[in-house]
């Protein structure tokens, strides 16, 4: 399983407060981040690039969207985990995200507290989820 | 005890009763009081002594702390002794041996001051209570009469004495001392302190090492060892020396009195410490301390402080106070010089322990420290680590020395068999493989795999509960002198603190981000009125920050409807929501939440063998949703981990839940009421007049509870005329609801009868006023049309409404009718009519106030009225009024009154109005379907322009349904065709962009299309 995690995102303060969050809970994991959705393809379509085992991808980017990369992400057979990762909470968002390919939808809190909680249980979902045996 | 004078075989054996009961009772006593109790009834009834006393030293003095005295005894009020005094007490104390006084000549001879605190006491013994060179107080017997001591007695007594001193310090140590107890913890703390004094170089290197992590981990300028003895001694600082000439006893006895980490950001704002020598100096603006512990007594301070104010964070106090533990191990530590080879050099190795301990953040680098620092023990081939954490087991850690080095595989069957030995003692030595195949017999491939033969188990503790093990295996040259289990034992206890730590850190972060959700949630909560939407997000706020999978349950007439399931996983949540419809053990603990009488949590855990994959949770909370004495739902919030959701959680989030969907459900019933209401002083639908198109759109204010004023109608009269009526009702709710039915019906009545507009506005006037209702006033429109072979003639009368607005063809927009009075006010109104001639084509819209007026930034809608409606020109009424509210809506910032608009366009001559099938040729299928309309060919072989609308064949990829019909109508206007396309709403697709260009004039607008060709020949 890889240790890299991708952050698709356009807001430096939710970037840093990613990686401070996620830098407590799991100080071994790669952050990459990429600030759209254009690069964002780029880099999931170089062979070069470590596959990561999942993606953070914010809706609201500029230029080429969060929905619009993910449905060309999906268009291009890129089977990566992708966790949508916005401040919407309203069920029509979460609908759409899912009919693009989503496989799950996590809701930005406002309190770092908060945050890390979410990022730490998202995190180690993911990264258990190949060795997962119910 | 007889009072005889030797000791017979059979006293003997009462006398080795007594005392081994007499331990028993000192060591089994759990506070000062209990033990006083104990040594004063032993003393007097094991001796049959009248009476005992307890003093305690306080520096140079002997308090009185507790005496027993028979009944008939009285007590003596015995204070406070000077320890010079010629006292058999004070004696004993200084000479450290015990005083024995028979008979009354003895006592007159030998302690003359005794006289004049004569009880009426005879014999005594005094009874020092020693605890190694330092006395601590003395035990008092006392005898009304003369009384020899035995030999049994003297032991007995002694032995009484040596046990309550150490009972006393046990006591002391365990934090049971008051405040007259610190007389008893100064000798002991005196001698501690004396005993760790670092007087060999390497360990006030070692303690230098100290104040120089600490220093490092807490980004101080200045940290400092203090011991607190006699006078104070700063075994260490690190950092400017000069910076700190007055950081002196008074901060580390301020620390000290707290008794737990001292923390100022700003110390001349700390009342504690700001008239401090250190403070007012400048030397010490922020200062952290923690008691530096030997055992439970506290003996000093290790601080840092910083000359500028500031802040010290949670991690500061942690890696201050893993210093400060280990502090007194480092200077205990022997000289390096003669060491038994485990311990050689262990005292650095702990101090670097700490570091790596105080930059963990998780267990798993606890553990890795732990299980790294232990094959650094001398002897120690391998070691591992087993951990039971809060959220369960962990796989263990593994390290070892080298790769020739021997090693255990522990795996988790191993380390559960070590939990199961661990249950009594704390450290366990297992030497020779026997012993290891007897402890763990499941284990033996992959024991003798290693040929491992010593092994080394170390209980790992956190807040006192044992949570795992440390193991490690040892070589046979490991001398077996107990050096490495200490040692060992020393690491399991720092990383249990650290584990404590780290718990509480995890604690503190999961209560503030359990806070911050509800203070989230509530928001969520409030912001919407829409129970669906308002818990599909609670929902999904809740995962995963505070469960793995979310459940919520809405209680209808239906039953229980499961209306939003969360999951981390998009495809487990689907799974989730399917499987839990119907699984009989989620439907079970459904049950029982509604089953409790209040919104009692029923812990949940769910193995569903229906649904592999979808459905294991090991823990979790359902809830019903209650509020107001009703019950709404429930909440199920679901965990892989059985303690993740914690009750006080789960049950404050449920009622605020249930409260806000309480709300919600009770503004829905409401809206649902007004709306039905509403709709009842609405026409239910508008008539179908010949000749006519018609449209309205009425909307109550937003998030309005109450029933609008507004209201419209179109009355059909029996000579074949009809009015539009439009109104206003002033204010809200049942009292204008009541008025706006009486005027619509009033009108409705008179203007079937064929009343002209002004008198039925005069008699609805009348009619409100005799209603009496005060304050309560409207205003109307009407426009009566009469159509005929003329053309249309309208008559328009207001009274106080505004004025309709008449859209020509040709674009053209102006106001038509008169002002008149509003009614319900004045017992005479005057509404003047005007009288309007319509042509085919022209449009009157009429509108409340709630259109004109709506506020924008930049004023108000009727600024823009004529320009937004002459922008729609050509527009079916449909499109238009559609068009319209949208930008009323775009438009207005706040404040929504409610509003309607009524539009009436004149249609010239139909020559078609049919579904056709508009693919292939649609121009022939168009003059198919005209023929079949008219069977005399000059009705459309005369009209004006048909021919060329026939021509129009860009229709063929037109504005057509999905299964290419479309609803065509043709008209034929003064100076035009005009033809209309209206698809299918659904299905619609765009018309050509051919078409206008073929046309003279047409447009396409959501599901209509139009296109007017003009007369050539005109």
């Amino acid at each position: 399983m890889s240790d890299v995690l991708v952050l698709v995102e356009d807001s430096e303060e939710d970037v840093e407060a990613v990686r401070r969050a996620l830098g407590k809970s799991h100080p071994a994991l790669i952050v990459e981040w990429l600030p759209d959705g254009v690069t964002l393809l780029a880099r999931m379509t170089s062979e070069a690039a470590p596959r990561p085992f999942l993606i953070l991808l914010d809706l609201n980017l500029p230029g080429f969207g969060g929905h619009a990369a993910l449905t060309e992400l999906r268009n291009r057979a890129c089977d990566a985990a992708v966790v949508v990762f916005t401040s919407s909470s309203s069920s029509r968002d979460v609908d759409d995200a899912y009919a693009a390919g989503a496989d799950g939808y996590l809701v930005k809190p406002v309190s770092f507290e908060l945050l890390q909680q979410a990022l730490e249980h998202t995190v180690t979902y993911w990264l258990q989820r190949g060795d997962r045996r119910w | 005890m007889t009072a005889g004078g030797t000791v017979t075989g059979e006293n003997v054996q009462d006398l080795v009763t007594r005392l081994r009961l007499l331990a028993v009772a000192c060591t089994q006593v759990e506070s000062i009081d209990d033990l006083m109790g104990v040594a004063l009834a032993q003393s007097a009834a094991g001796c049959d002594a009248t009476g005992a006393v307890l003093f305690l030293r306080r520096g140079d003095a002997l308090v009185n702390v507790g005496s027993c005295w028979l009944p008939e005894a009285t007590e003596p009020r015995w204070g406070e002794l000077r320890l010079e005094a010629d006292l058999p007490l004070c004696v004993a104390v200084r000479t450290q041996r015990a005083v024995w006084v028979s008979t009354a000549a003895e006592r007159r001879r030998r302690f003359p001051a005794l006289a004049e605190r004569s009880q009426g006491f005879v014999a005594t013994a005094s009874l020092p209570l020693r605890r190694g060179d330092h006395v601590l107080g003395v035990l008092g017997v006392a005898y009304r009469g003369p009384h020899e001591f035995t030999s049994a007695e003297r032991l007995f007594l002694a032995t009484l004495a040596q046990q309550v001193a150490e009972a006393l310090v046990r006591l002391a140590d365990a934090g049971q001392a008051s405040e007259w107890q610190l007389s008893l913890q100064e000798p002991t703390r005196r001698a501690v302190i004396e005993s760790l004094r670092p007087t060999a170089p390497t360990r006030r290197a070692h303690a230098d090492r100290i104040t120089a992590l600490a220093g490092r981990l807490c980004a101080a300028p200045v940290a400092q060892l203090t011991l607190l003895g006699a006078q104070e001694v700063v075994v260490s600082t690190h950092g400017s020396a000069a910076s700190v000439p007055s950081l002196k006893r008074s901060l580390t006895d301020v620390a000290l009195r707290e008794g737990a980490p001292l923390r100022i950001s700003d110390a001349t704002r700390d009342k504690r410490v700001a008239a401090l020598p250190a403070v007012t100096s400048g030397a010490v603006h922020a200062y952290l301390g923690v008691p530096v512990r030997h055992g439970n007594l506290a003996i000093g301070t290790l601080s840092v402080s910083d000359t500028r104010p500031r802040e010290w964070g949670d991690d500061h106090v942690d890696s201050l106070t893993l210093l400060a533990e280990v502090a007194v191990d480092v200077l205990a530590a022997p000289a390096a010089n003669g060491d038994a080879a485990p311990n050689r050099g262990w005292a650095p190795r702990l101090v670097d322990f700490v570091a790596d301990l105080a930059a963990s953040d998780n267990a798993t680098q606890v553990l890795q420290a732990l299980v790294t620092a232990a094959v650094d023990t001398g002897g120690v081939d391998s070691a591992a680590a087993v951990y039971r954490s809060r959220a369960g087991a962990a796989a263990p850690t593994h390290a070892s020395s080298g790769p020739h080095r021997r090693r255990w595989p522990v795996d988790e069957s191993a380390a559960r068999a070590v939990e199961r030995r661990l249950t009594t003692s704390s450290v366990t030595r297992l030497c020779g493989a026997d012993a290891l195949l007897t402890a763990f017999p499941d284990q033996l491939p992959a024991i003798e795999a290693s040929q491992v033969t010593d092994l080394i188990v170390v209980s790992l503790r956190r807040q006192g509960e044992q949570v795992g093990a440390l193991l490690a295996t040892v070589s046979d040259v490991l001398p077996l002198d107990g050096g490495a289990d200490r040692f060992l034992s020393r690491l399991a206890a720092l990383a249990g603190s650290a584990l404590t730590r780290i718990v509480a850190q995890r604690e503190q972060v999961e209560a503030r981000a359990r806070l911050a959700f509800l203070a989230e949630a509530s928001l969520v909560l409030d912001a919407n009125l829409d129970v669906d939407e308002t818990l599909h997000r609670l929902a999904r706020m809740a995962v995963p920050p505070v469960a793995d999978a979310c459940l919520v349950y809405l209680r209808g007439n239906g039953g229980l409807e499961l209306v939003a399931v969360t999951h981390v996983d998009a495809s487990i949540e689907a799974g989730l929501r399917a499987h839990a419809v119907h699984c009989p053990a989620i439907a079970g603990h459904l049950g029982s939440a509604f089953g409790s009488t209040d919104s009692q949590l029923i812990p949940a855990g769910c193995d569903c063998a229906a649904a592999p994959g979808v459905w294991r949770y090991g823990g979790g909370q359902v809830v019903a949703l209650r509020a107001r004495g009703r019950v709404l739902g429930a909440m199920w919030l679901a965990s892989e981990q059985e303690q993740r959701i914690d009750g006080l959680f789960t049950s404050s989030l449920a009622q605020r839940a249930a409260l806000a969907l309480d709300n919600a459900l009770l503004y829905r019933e409401r809206r649902r009421a007004v709306i039905a209401l509403q709709s009842r002083l609405l026409p239910p639908r508008l008539p179908r007049l010949v000749g006519f198109d018609l449209a309205a759109w009425y909307e109550v204010a937003d998030a309005s509870l109450d029933v609008g004023g507004d209201f419209y109608d179109v009355v059909p009269a029996a000579d074949g005329s009809f009015t539009l009526v439009i109104g206003d009702v002033c204010g809200r709710g049942a009292e204008a609801a009541s008025i706006t039915g009486l005027a619509r019906h009033t009108l409705r009545v008179l203007l079937e009868d064929g009343w002209a507009p002004a008198a039925a506005l005069s008699r609805l006037n009348k009619a409100l006023l005799s209603e009496a209702v005060p304050r309560r006033f409207c205003t109307v429109l009407l426009i009566t049309m009469l159509p005929s072979e003329a053309g249309v003639e309208a008559t328009i009368a207001s009274g106080g409404h505004p004025l309709p607005l008449l859209l020509r063809r040709s674009g053209e927009v102006t106001e038509v009718g008169r002002p008149g009075h509003l009614l319900g006010v004045l017992p005479t109104v005057r509404n003047r009519e005007t009288d309007l001639k319509l042509e085919p084509g022209d449009t009157i819209v009429l509108y409340t106030d709630g259109v004109s007026e709506a506020r924008g930034t930049d004023g108000m809608f009727e600024d823009r009225l004529h320009a937004e409606v002459r922008a729609r020109a050509g527009l079916p009424p449909g499109e238009l009024v559609g068009g319209l509210r949208r930008a009323v809506t775009r438009y207005r910032q706040s404040g929504a009154d409610d509003m309607a608009m009524l539009a009436i366009r004149v249609r010239g001559r139909e020559l078609l109005h049919a579904d056709l099938q508009l693919d292939g040729d649609p121009a022939a299928r168009l003059d198919e379907a005209l023929r079949a309309a008219h069977p005399d060919p000059t009705d459309v072989d005369q009209t004006p322009g048909l021919d060329r609308l026939l021509r129009a064949s860009g229709l063929n990829n037109g504005f057509v349904g999905g299964d290419g019909t479309a609803e065509v109508v043709i008209e034929e206007l003064p100076d035009a065709i005009r033809i209309e396309v209206v698809a299918p709403a659904r299905d619609a697709t765009p018309l050509a962009p051919a078409v206008p260009h073929i046309l003279d004039g047409g447009g396409v607008h959501s599901s209509v299309a139009w296109a007017e060709v003009r007369h050539r020949d005109e």
